[in-house]
C-alpha cells in the first residue's frame, strides 16, 4: 500500500541524492548560481512556484458507492525558503496550497473539495549543473469543503511529506527561473499529488 | 513468532553474502583508511574516542491502535559513540518524550570490506520506561528489548555515507502497572524487524546531518504501552531520523 | 559498486514489505449442508446442547475446554440460530449454523482468532449414537450419557481436513450473572471483524460473539440526530474515502447519509435505528449508551425511554443505560429534568454515582479490581462494570478475583469463555 510506495520514492531519492551528489559534490558545477563568497557563505534563498497538480495517491478519490464526476487536475501553488550553507545540503521550509481533488454528484447536485495546506521541512542538494532534488517531511492541514445541503467546511491535520526536482535557469546574479517536478503526500491520509510549476527562485539574503 | 529470527537471520545470511561475494577485495586488517566524514550510524571503526550527534525521531502511530489517542510528537534523540578498541565501539541512545523515554546501548564491531564499503554487526540492549495519570491513578510501564542489527555502509566520497540497516526486534519483558497493581505482562519474544536506509553529509561549517529512514515492523512498539494493544500482527511504524552530528 | 548497493536497497525494499491486514470470511460451502436433505432444527434442542465440552481433537489450535452458546438473529418471523464454540486459545471462537440431515445434527461455519487474522471453515456433525437421536427426539439424557461432536476444520484457503472433536462435560456456569458487553456493537473496525464497529450489521452479530449486552457509542449531527460513531472526526480508519474529514458534528444527517460509508461500506446508523435493531432482531438485554458528545441529552433520553417500552411491549427485558464518562455529561445529564429516573452508567468517582443517582459504576480497567468500591457500589444498591478490558489474562483475573457485575471488552468471546467455565 501507501507505506510501500513511501519506501520506494524515499529510497530513490535517498540513492538520487548519494548517487548524483557525489559527482556534484567533487566541482562546484553543481551550485545553483554560485557568487563568490560574502562572510560565512551563507545564503537565503526563496522559491515562488505555481503549476498545476494531478491526484495520484493509490487510495483513490472516492469508493463505488458515490457516483461523481471526478476532477483530479488542479492549481498548486507554493512557496519555500532555503538556507543554503557553506556545504551543498540545504536546508528549509515550504507552503503552499494543494488542492487534491475535487468532484460533483452524478445523481444530484453536490461539491466536494479536498484541499491542502503543507507546513514541511525541506532538505535540498544540487544533484547537477542547476539540477536540484528537495525532499521534505511535515504537516498537511487538509480541509474538506462541501456543498449538498448547506455548505460545510472541516479540516484535518495529517502528516505527509514531499519529493522534488528542479532545473534552475539563472536570470542574474540572484534570480533564477526554474521547471519543478513535484510529488506531494499527505500519507497519513493517503492523499498524494504530482505537480508541475514554474518557479521564481531568488537568493535574497547573504551573509 | 518463532518464524521471525530464522527469516531475519536468512535475510541478513543473504546481504553478508551478497556483499562479500561481491567484493573479492579482503579487508585490510591492519590499516583501516581513515574517513572524513562525520558519522553516528555509518558503520566504520572509530578514529576519535567519542562521537555524538543530537536531534529527533518522528513517528506516525497507526491509527487502527492508537484511534483517536493518535499523536505525533516527535523524540529527542541523542547519539553516542565510544571508542573500545580498533574495531570496536559503544552505540549509545535515548529517545526521550519526557512521559516515555528509552535508553538503548550495545556494542558494535566494524570494518571495512574495501574502499567504499564497511560493515558492522551489534547487539543493543534497550529499557524503556513511561509514565501516564489517568483520574488519579498514575500507570507506569516498563520493559526490556535486544535488537541484534547489521549495517552495511557505503561511501559515495569522502563526505557522503549511506548507511543500510536491519534489526530483528526482541521483546523482553514488559511489565505495567496502576498504582502497585500489575495490569499488563504479556509479550512476544520475536515480535518483528526494522530496516532503515540512512544518508549522513556535512551541513554547516563542521557539523554533519543525519537524514533516516527506519521501517519497523512490530506486533510492540514501546510508544504505544499505554494502549496495552493486543493485536498479534506486525504493524508498520514509519521512523523519520534526523540528527545533526556535533 | 554502486550496482551492489542497489542490489542492496532492493533487498531493502523486498524486507520492507507492508503488509494489509484482513480477516475474510472463508468458503462455507457444504454440499450435503446445502441439499434439500438437511432441514432446519426445531429451536427446543438449542438448549440442551448448551455446554463446557472438552476439545479432544484440535485442541493444539484451539485449546482443551470449549463453551458452546446458542445465540439468534431475528428477521421478522424468519429466525437464524448460530452455535458459538467459545475457545480460550488466542481468543478463537467458531460462528456455525445448524441443520437437520437424515439422524444426525450438521453444523456448517468459520472459526476466527482475534488477536491475529487466522481463520477457516468449519463442519461438525453429531451422529445419531453421538447424542443427535435423545435431541432431536427430545428424549432425556441418562446420567451416563454424553454429547459427543465430531467434524473437520481448515486453515485459510487450505482444505478442510484438520480432525475436531469435542465431548460435553458439564453446563455452563450460572450461579452468578455476568454482563458481557462488546465494544461498539460488538467490536473494533481494526478487530477485521465481518461488519465495521458501531454497524447495523455488527450489533446483529454481536451475541454471536458470546456478548449479553452492547456498548454503542452516540453523536449528534449538526442538525441534532443522534448517530453511532466513536471518533470525533470522519477519518480513514473508519469510514471509506469521500474526501470528507474534519468533525462529524459538521455535518448534517442527510449529509453523512448520502455521502459517506463505513468501511465494510453501511451507512453511519441513527441510535434509533440500532435501538430498534437490538430490540427486535437480537437476544441483547443491556444496551451502555457511551456519550460522545457534549450537549443536550434530551435526545438520548426520549430513545431510551421509547424502546425501554417496546421492548417490555413485546415481552422483552432490554436495559438501556446512558453513560457519563466525564463532568460535562454529568452536567448534561442532571440538567435533564427527569435524570433521577433514567437508568445511566458513571465512569467517575463513587461520589459522582452517589450525585448523579447512576445506576451502574464503570471505573477503568487499568485501575484494578477495586474489590471493596466494589462492595460499596452493591451495598447501595447499584451495580459494577469495568471497561474496556481486552487482555485476555486479565479478564480471567476480574472475573475470578474480581466482584464486577458487567465486563465491557472486544473480546466478548473471552469473556464468556472465561465465565461459562467457572465451576
Amino acid at each position: 500500500m501507501y507505506g510501500n510506495k513511501i519506501k520506494y520514492i524515499s529510497l530513490l531519492l535517498v540513492l538520487a541524492f548519494a548517487t548524483a551528489q557525489s559527482k556534484a559534490q567533487r566541482k562546484s558545477g553543481g551550485e545553483f548560481m554560485p557568487s563568490k563568497k560574502v562572510g560565512k557563505g551563507y545564503a537565503l534563498v526563496a522559491y515562488a512556484s505555481g503549476g498545476l497538480s494531478y491526484y495520484v495517491s493509490g487510495g483513490g478519490t472516492t469508493t463505488t458507492f458515490l457516483k461523481t464526476n471526478v476532477t483530479k487536475l488542479n492549481p498548486l501553488t507554493t512557496l519555500r525558503v532555503m538556507w543554503h550553507p557553506d556545504h551543498l545540503l540545504r536546508l528549509g521550509v515550504e507552503t503552499g496550497y494543494v488542492t487534491f481533488y475535487t468532484y460533483t454528484l452524478q445523481d444530484t447536485v453536490g461539491k466536494v473539495s479536498l484541499n491542502g495546506i503543507p507546513l514541511l521541512i525541506e532538505w535540498n542538494m544540487p544533484v547537477a549543473k542547476r539540477f536540484n532534488v528537495f525532499v521534505g517531511t511535515g504537516v498537511y492541514f487538509l480541509k474538506s469543503n462541501l456543498d449538498y445541503g448547506g455548505k460545510t467546511s472541516s479540516s484535518k491535520a495529517s502528516l505527509g511529506w514531499m519529493a522534488a526536482a528542479s532545473y534552475t535557469q539563472p536570470l542574474t546574479k540572484n534570480l533564477g527561473v526554474a521547471a519543478e517536478l513535484k510529488y506531494m503526500d499527505a500519507s497519513e491520509t493517503v492523499n498524494a499529488v504530482m505537480g508541475l510549476q514554474v518557479q521564481l527562485v531568488w537568493k535574497f539574503f547573504r551573509w | 513468532m518463532t518464524k521471525r529470527l530464522p527469516l531475519f537471520l536468512l535475510q541478513t545470511f543473504i546481504v553478508a553474502c551478497s556483499l562479500f561475494s561481491a567484493n573479492a577485495q579482503q579487508p585490510t586488517t591492519d590499516v583501516i583508511p581513515r574517513i572524513y566524514a562525520k558519522s553516528v550510524f555509518f558503520p566504520y571503526p572509530m578514529e576519535k574516542h567519542w562521537k555524538s550527534s543530537i536531534g529527533f525521531v518522528l513517528t506516525t502511530m497507526p491509527q487502527e491502535i492508537t484511534e483517536e489517542q493518535h499523536y505525533r510528537i516527535p523524540a529527542i534523540d541523542f547519539h553516542v559513540l565510544k571508542k573500545v578498541s580498533k574495531r570496536w565501539y559503544i552505540d549509545g541512545r535515548v529517545n526521550a518524550q519526557i512521559v516515555q523515554n528509552m535508553l538503548s546501548i550495545g556494542p558494535r564491531w566494524a570494518t571495512p570490506i574495501n574502499k567504499k564499503l564497511s560493515i558492522a554487526v551489534g547487539d543493543d540492549i534497550a529499557c524503556w520506561f513511561g509514565f501516564i495519570t489517568t483520574e488519579g491513578f498514575k500507570t507506569r510501564g516498563g520493559g526490556w528489548l535486544n535488537t541484534p542489527n547489521i549495517s552495511l555502509g557505503y561511501q559515495f566520497n569522502n563526505k557522503i555515507l549511506l548507511t543500510i540497516k536491519g534489526e530483528a526486534l526482541m521483546n523482553l519483558s514488559f511489565k505495567a502497572y496502576t498504582g502497585e497493581t500489575p495490569v499488563a505482562n504479556t509479550h512476544r519474544l520475536f515480535s518483528g524487524s526494522a530496516f532503515s536506509i540512512i544518508l549522513e553529509q556535512p551541513l554547516y561549517s563542521h557539523h554533519s546531518l543525519t537524514l533516516g529512514f527506519r521501517a519497523v515492523y512490530t506486533d510492540f512498539y514501546w510508544q504505544t504501552w499505554a494502549l496495552f494493544e493486543t493485536f498479534q500482527r506486525n504493524i508498520y511504524y514509519p521512523e523519520v531520523i534526523v540528527g545533526l552530528i556535533l | 559498486m554502486k550496482k551492489y548497493i542497489l542490489i542492496l536497497s532492493c533487498f531493502f525494499l523486498v524486507a520492507s514489505c507492508t503488509k494489509r491486514f484482513s480477516a475474510p470470511l472463508p468458503d462455507t460451502t457444504w454440499s450435503a449442508f446445502d441439499s434439500a436433505k438437511a432441514t432446519p432444527l426445531i429451536s427446543s434442542i438449542n438448549n440442551r446442547l448448551e455446554g463446557v465440552y472438552a476439545i479432544t481433537n484440535g485442541n493444539g489450535t484451539f485449546g482443551d475446554t470449549a463453551v458452546l452458546k446458542w445465540s439468534y438473529t431475528a428477521n421478522g418471523r424468519d429466525t437464524s440460530f448460530y452455535l458459538s464454540i467459545l475457545c480460550e486459545t488466542e481468543v478463537s471462537y467458531f460462528i456455525c449454523e445448524a441443520k437437520r440431515l437424515d439422524t444426525n445434527i450438521i453444523f456448517k461455519g468459520y472459526w476466527r482468532k482475534m488477536v491475529n487474522t487466522e481463520t477457516g471453515a468449519v463442519r461438525l456433525t453429531i451422529s445419531r449414537k453421538g447424542g443427535a437421536d435423545k435431541l432431536l427426539n427430545n428424549i432425556a439424557f441418562a446420567s451416563t450419557d454424553t454429547v459427543n461432536i465430531e467434524g473437520i476444520y481448515g486453515s485459510g484457503p487450505l482444505a478442510t481436513d484438520q480432525p475436531l472433536s469435542l465431548k460435553y462435560i458439564r453446563p455452563l456456569y450460572k450461579a452468578k450473572p455476568l454482563e458481557i458487553i462488546a465494544h461498539r456493537g460488538g467490536g473494533r473496525t481494526s478487530d477485521l471483524l465481518p461488519a465495521s464497529e458501531n454497524s447495523l450489521e455488527i450489533i446483529k452479530m454481536a451475541s454471536q460473539f458470546g456478548a449479553t449486552g452492547v456498548e454503542i457509542d452516540v453523536r449528534l449531527t449538526s442538525d441534532g440526530v443522534p448517530i453511532l460513531f466513536h471518533d470525533k472526526s470522519l477519518n480513514e480508519r473508519v469510514v471509506q474515502r469521500s474526501g470528507l474529514y474534519g468533525d462529524i458534528d459538521n455535518y448534517t444527517y442527510q449529509q453523512l447519509y448520502t455521502l459517506v460509508r463505513l468501511i465494510k461500506g453501511e451507512r453511519i446508523p441513527t441510535l434509533r435505528e440500532a435501538l430498534n435493531t437490538i430490540v427486535y432482531n437480537t437476544p441483547l438485554q443491556f444496551v451502555w449508551l457511551d456519550t460522545k458528545y457534549s450537549g443536550n441529552l434530551q435526545p438520548m433520553r426520549d430513545l431510551q425511554k421509547e424502546f425501554t417500552a417496546k421492548a417490555t411491549a413485546i415481552g422483552r427485558k432490554v436495559e438501556i443505560v446512558i453513560g457519563l464518562p466525564d463532568d460535562d455529561a454529568v452536567n448534561n445529564f442532571m440538567a435533564l429534568k427527569d435524570y433521577k429516573a433514567a437508568a445511566s452508567v458513571c465512569e467517575l468517582s463513587l461520589e459522582d454515582v452517589e450525585r448523579t443517582g447512576a445506576t451502574i459504576w464503570a471505573p477503568r480497567w487499568t485501575l484494578g479490581k477495586q474489590n471493596d468500591e466494589v462492595d460499596k457500589v452493591h451495598a447501595a444498591g447499584k451495580r459494577a462494570m469495568v471497561w474496556t478490558l481486552d487482555v485476555p489474562a486479565s479478564i480471567n483475573d476480574f472475573i475470578t478475583q474480581g466482584k464486577f457485575d458487567g465486563i465491557l471488552s472486544n473480546y466478548p468471546s473471552v469473556t464468556a469463555y472465561y465465565h461459562y467455565v467457572r465451576q
